[in-house]
């Protein structure tokens, strides 16, 4: 393998590829970056076997030459070193280059380093993109989607499958479901895609997911999605992404769902937030217990720490449908919940005091968070 | 401010006192509590002044105290007993102060500093004290009274319980003559390993030790070099606090097996039966845990084996199958196979149990169903009412179980 | 250095097996030290993943077979004990790789070394994983010393024993680079040809042979003294416990010589060029003591295991030994 390449675009691409890897690696070969070089795209792969990084520079980009070929090939370079070299290299072009017994030169317009490769055969096999399976919708809507669920993941090791956001596809749907087994949020939207295509008990990791949300540029432009039998595949202009999925079957969450509710509220997103906040100032040692309250036009909200002392708010209702109710719950996951809810105003139903709390943007009826309450005795 | 007032009171042979007072032909003769000779635990629990003048210590085989004295009476523990009557002298003691601390079945503490214009001062309240125990319930209390707790109760182990008043006054102006002449290991918290430590430093009375510079032994022990350091000056600032009682860290079963156990099967019998006893407990209390840990003692003296291990729930319970499946996790990973000879099962990290977070996919309101459905038969007929099946085999230990208090007999 | 040939036997087990396809979730490779366990795991490995397979035996030259003998595959999972123990660490990437699907293909191996090395929490997830197998998931478990294994973790696996190796053999090899009766003694400590030359080139180990026995001598005499000289250069020359251990593995061939002399079977001595001494013990012990005696010696072997001082575990068995004697 040999080419010249501008250093610019080749720090960019190293740096983010070795965003996967990780120095605790158990399998050796993962301690370096894949580079390979064909006749159109140099590509680099980092990967820590959870999830994996891919990065394509294309031969040009705007008309302008970014790289030229000299020999085609592959190689693996300890990650460690070819960051910090790639990073101190003066600016210009750089020449890598492949000798025999995979010793590799990178040498700028001063310098010259030499770095022993590893073998590229060693490295994994990542899938490939099979055209027809392809789930295409805008960069933004992906990026939000996951950031509107994947708070709600478990972070307990005894039940791992829920530490990952289930994906699944029907119809031209699709659903993503996150919960700890406290809390529960849920989104669903409608994508452009074949009808025919559908997929369900796909389990991102949720590190992975915050990984890829780093990753997804704010935008309009789509970027393509593909799940195999192993892993899902995210692929952006630039770059692919892949993460291995969960092992196991995730719970059936449809019938968690409440389907009635007894009451149901309509108010300010904003306020009930500050509101929430406000009052779980006086929460202890980490238990945000607050108390919601219904009344004629307003709900009161309060919290109790017998040490500390206790705090009273009220928050203007807009609209309120059934029974009064009073119901406790903890204030980190209604925060959690509510942040991620972008309408103006908010809907409340409540269906019982065991069963969970409902909250629902008012603008996509189809986000919803379910938040388990906390259980009271009057009589104890 | 005043300076405090705190007593330790001390009932004298306390299991074997309240024996004698209950059974007055007793009265003049050495009596023994010991445990049931059939089982192991066939040892000394309490013995009454006159059996320790023919030698008689407690925690001795039971034979041994008898061939020492073999006139001794021996008499069974009633432990409810014991208890009821512990409970009596706290409230005997909660006429004096509303600050009483029961430390243990046989000590309480009390702080009556301001009592002092009511009754008199700190030794007219303790010779009151002293005869009310005695008038009410026919035990002998000894009194240690000092600025603080920790001073209060060495002036009862080392003074009071020696001298004819059974009463004493330990505090900062006699400190020095009385106990800083002590050998070291006879300070409170000092054990045999502090004291060979102490002995290598050059460190031989109590004295030494509150002379003793307290940075060395800071580094050397931390926190707890400082404290044995505070204890030897007799500086301590913990309250006498009611609360030592109520607010419960921990609720615990444990028994020692009629017979070794040496199959995985027999132990889980028991393992759920100490978890449902266990649950039971904290529902009587109101106490929900989050932590549930296994304890086991393996049955060769000449090589100890066993283990003591936790595991944190996914949220609190107070259900026994919940506690059970956590204790039989414990016990399957960290068993070694070998014999066992005693087994406990804990419920720790408690908080109240009124107020719970729910879970999705925990039935929790069918567990409660059931807990208040067992529980109502419990309280109406007893805790062998109702028994899991599995109980009814050879290794159930349930009805034995019945029928005692912390092991023994009612 | 390929030092042990694979077993034929073992060999032709894991080819029926996966060409069959009848494959349990967990075996247990149960046998001494250099019996091939290791090797025996990298082959079962190749012959699942082995795209090119001849006659149900794997290629070894193929992509997958060569990542595998690398430790490269990122589908089998190797872990070795790192010093005493299996770490935290290690058992918490075990936890997570059990959480996940497999990266390259449909099936997962892992290969744990030294498995009774793991600590109970390691065992305990490692439990886990056996209750519930994963379809398309094997664990190769190794050990040389399953009784200290958790029963519930044996009685998950489906057990291999391993043949011991070939101790004649080493001991013929390892006699052309050096002395004779070392060599043959080395052989006998461990089957490991790395581990046996080092012992030969030790001066430690020959001095240690010679210690054993006249601590034998001494302590079937009155006085202690002697004793514990004996005992303060023992641990002047074999300061480190596994060095301790071969001194208590060579006193139990000793014992065991002193048996077999006693019972006039002469051909399997490992001291065979120390007869007279060996006979000379033989007339002072009876039988039933001379096992008392092993006995002893197991158990200072369990209890060094089991992080007590060498020197506590030294001077408790000649007590005990004196006692016998």
């Amino acid at each position: 393998m040999q080419l010249v390449i501008d250093r610019e675009y080749l720090r960019e691409a190293v740096a983010q590829a070795d965003k996967a890897v990780s120095s605790r690696t158990t399998i050796p070969i993962l301690s370096g970056i894949l580079c390979t070089l064909t006749e159109n795209e140099f590509i680099l792969t980092g990967s820590d076997s959870d999830l994996s990084i891919r990065v394509t520079i294309p031969r040009e980009i705007d008309d302008n030459k970014v790289f030229k070929v000299g020999k085609l090939g592959s190689i693996v370079l300890p990650a460690k070193y070819f960051t910090e070299i790639v990073k101190k290299l003066p600016e210009g072009q750089v020449e890598i280059e492949v000798k025999d017994q995979s010793i590799v030169h990178i040498r700028s317009s001063h310098s010259e380093f030499q770095l022993n490769g590893l073998d590229a055969q060693e490295y994994p096999r990542l899938p490939y993109i099979e055209e027809n399976k392809v789930l295409t919708l805008p960069s933004h809507l992906f990026k939000n989607l996951i950031r509107q669920t994947s708070f709600a993941v478990s972070t307990q090791e005894s039940k791992p499958i829920l530490t990952g956001v289930h994906c699944a596809l029907k119809h031209g749907e699709l659903k993503l479901v996150a919960t700890d087994s406290h809390r529960l949020s849920q989104r669903i939207v409608k994508v452009e895609t074949d009808e025919s295509l559908s997929f369900e008990n796909v389990v991102i990791p949720g590190k992975s997911l915050a990984e890829l949300q780093r990753i997804l540029i704010d935008e309009d432009k789509p970027i393509e999605v593909v799940i195999t039998n192993n892993q899902i595949l995210v692929k952006t202009e630039r770059i692919l992404f892949f993460s291995r999925l969960l092992d196991g079957t995730y719970p059936d969450t449809e019938r968690i769902i409440p389907q009635k509710s007894q009451a149901e509220i309509t108010l300010n997103t904003k306020s009930l937030l500050q509101a929430i906040e406000r009052a779980s100032v006086l929460a202890k040692d980490g238990k945000h217990n607050v108390q919601l309250t219904s009344a004629e036009q307003t709900i009161h909200i309060s919290s109790n720490s017998p040490e500390v002392g206790r705090v009273a708010e009220e928050v203007h209702v807009n609209n309120m449908v059934g029974d009064g109710f009073k119901i406790a719950f903890n204030a980190k996951y209604a925060l959690d919940a509510l942040r991620v809810i972008d309408s103006e105003e908010v809907k409340i139903e409540f269906t019982g005091s065991m069963s969970p709390l409902v909250l629902r943007s008012l603008d996509d009826q189809q986000l919803l968070q379910l938040i388990l309450p906390i259980r009271i005795y009057e009589n104890v | 401010m005043t300076h405090r007032v705190v007593f330790l009171a001390d009932m004298q042979s306390f299991y074997a006192s309240v024996e004698k007072a209950d059974h007055p032909p007793l009265q003049n003769k050495p009596v023994i509590v010991s445990g049931d000779p059939k089982r192991r635990s066939g040892v000394v629990l309490a013995a009454c002044p006159l059996a320790k003048k023919w030698g008689v210590q407690n925690a001795e085989r039971l034979w041994e105290a008898q061939q020492k004295c073999p006139q001794a009476v021996i008499v069974r523990p009633r432990m409810q007993r014991y208890l009821d009557v512990s409970i009596q002298i706290t409230n005997i003691l909660n006429r004096f102060t509303d600050l009483v601390e029961v430390y243990s079945v046989d000590e309480q503490f009390m702080d009556v500093t301001a009592s002092q214009r009511l009754f008199g001062d700190p030794a007219d309240i303790a010779r009151q004290v002293q005869e009310t125990i005695m008038r009410e319930t026919g035990v002998y209390a000894r009194i240690g009274i000092g600025p603080n707790k920790i001073l209060a109760k060495m002036a009862c182990d080392h003074f009071a319980k020696k001298n004819k008043t059974g009463i004493f006054q330990l505090d900062h102006t006699n400190m020095q003559r009385n106990l800083w002449p002590l050998p070291v290991d006879k300070m409170f918290g000092v054990g045999s390993r502090m004291k060979r430590h102490f002995q290598r430093m050059g460190i031989r009375t109590i004295g030494h030790l509150a002379h003793f510079p307290l940075s060395v032994l800071k580094k050397k022990w931390g926190i707890n070099g400082q404290v044995l350091w505070q204890t030897a000056n007799g500086i301590d600032h913990s309250p006498v606090s009611v609360k030592t009682h109520d607010q419960q860290k921990a609720i615990g079963h444990h028994m020692t097996l009629p017979r070794d156990y040496e199959t995985y099967e027999e132990i889980r019998v028991v393992l759920l039966e100490l978890s449902e006893e266990v649950a039971r407990r904290s529902r009587r209390k109101h106490y929900m845990g989050n932590t549930v840990s296994v304890g086991v003692r393996g049955a060769d003296f000449e090589w100890p084996t066993g283990f003591y291990r936790q595991l944190k729930l996914l949220g609190p319970t107070n259900f026994g199958l919940d506690i059970f499946k956590a204790a039989e996790q414990l016990f399957r990973t960290h068993w070694d196979g070998l014999p066992v000879r005693s087994v406990g099962v804990t419920l720790s990290q408690l908080q109240p149990a009124n107020s719970y977070q729910l879970s999705l996919f925990d039935n929790q309101l069918k567990k409660e169903n059931l807990n208040r459905a067992l529980d109502a038969i419990y309280a109406k007929f007893g805790p062998t009412a109702v028994i899991r099946a599995a109980s009814l085999t050879e290794a159930g230990q349930v009805f034995d179980r019945s029928q005692k208090i912390g092991g023994h007999y009612k | 250095m390929q030092t042990t040939m694979m077993n034929p036997r073992i060999k032709q087990w894991v080819i029926n097996m996966t060409r069959n396809k009848r494959i349990a979730h967990a075996y247990l490779f149960v046998g001494k030290k250099g019996a091939g366990k290791k090797q025996a795991a990298l082959f079962f490995a190749q012959a699942l993943f082995c795209a090119e397979k001849n006659d149900g035996q794997p290629c070894g030259k193929c992509s997958h077979c060569l990542r595998i003998s690398h430790f490269n595959h990122p589908d089998v999972h190797w872990v070795q004990p790192e010093g005493q123990s299996i770490k935290i660490e290690q058992v918490r990437h075990l936890q997570k790789e059990f959480a996940y699907r497999s990266m390259e293909t449909e099936q997962k191996v892992y290969v744990i070394e030294a498995v009774e090395m793991m600590t109970s929490q390691a065992a305990n997830s490692l439990l886990k994983f056996l209750e519930e197998p994963h379809p398309g998931t094997v664990a190769l478990l190794l050990t040389d010393n399953h009784r200290e294994l958790l029963p519930t973790i044996v009685s998950r696996c489906q057990q291999v024993p391993f043949p011991p190796p070939d101790q004649r053999n080493l001991s013929r090899q390892l006699a052309k680079a050096y002395d004779a009766s070392l060599a043959h003694l080395a052989a006998q400590v461990t089957s490991i040809w790395e581990e046996a030359s080092a012992l030969c080139q030790a001066e430690w180990f020959a001095e240690l042979k010679e210690l054993v026995i006249q601590l034998t001598e001494e302590v079937a005499q009155p006085s202690n003294q002697p004793l514990f000289l004996i005992l303060d250069r023992w641990l002047l020359i074999a300061p480190e416990k596994d060095q301790t251990d071969v001194g208590l593995d060579l006193l139990l061939f000793w014992y065991k010589d002193v048996l077999y002399t006693k019972l006039q079977i002469s051909e399997a001595l490992v001291f065979h060029e120390e007869r007279d001494r060996l006979h000379k013990q033989a007339l002072a012990w009876t039988e039933e003591r001379l096992t008392q005696g092993m006995t002893a010696v197991l158990n200072a072997k369990r209890k060094l295991q089991a992080h007590v001082h060498p020197q506590l575990v030294l001077e408790q068995l000649v007590l005990k030994l004196q006692r016998r004697a």
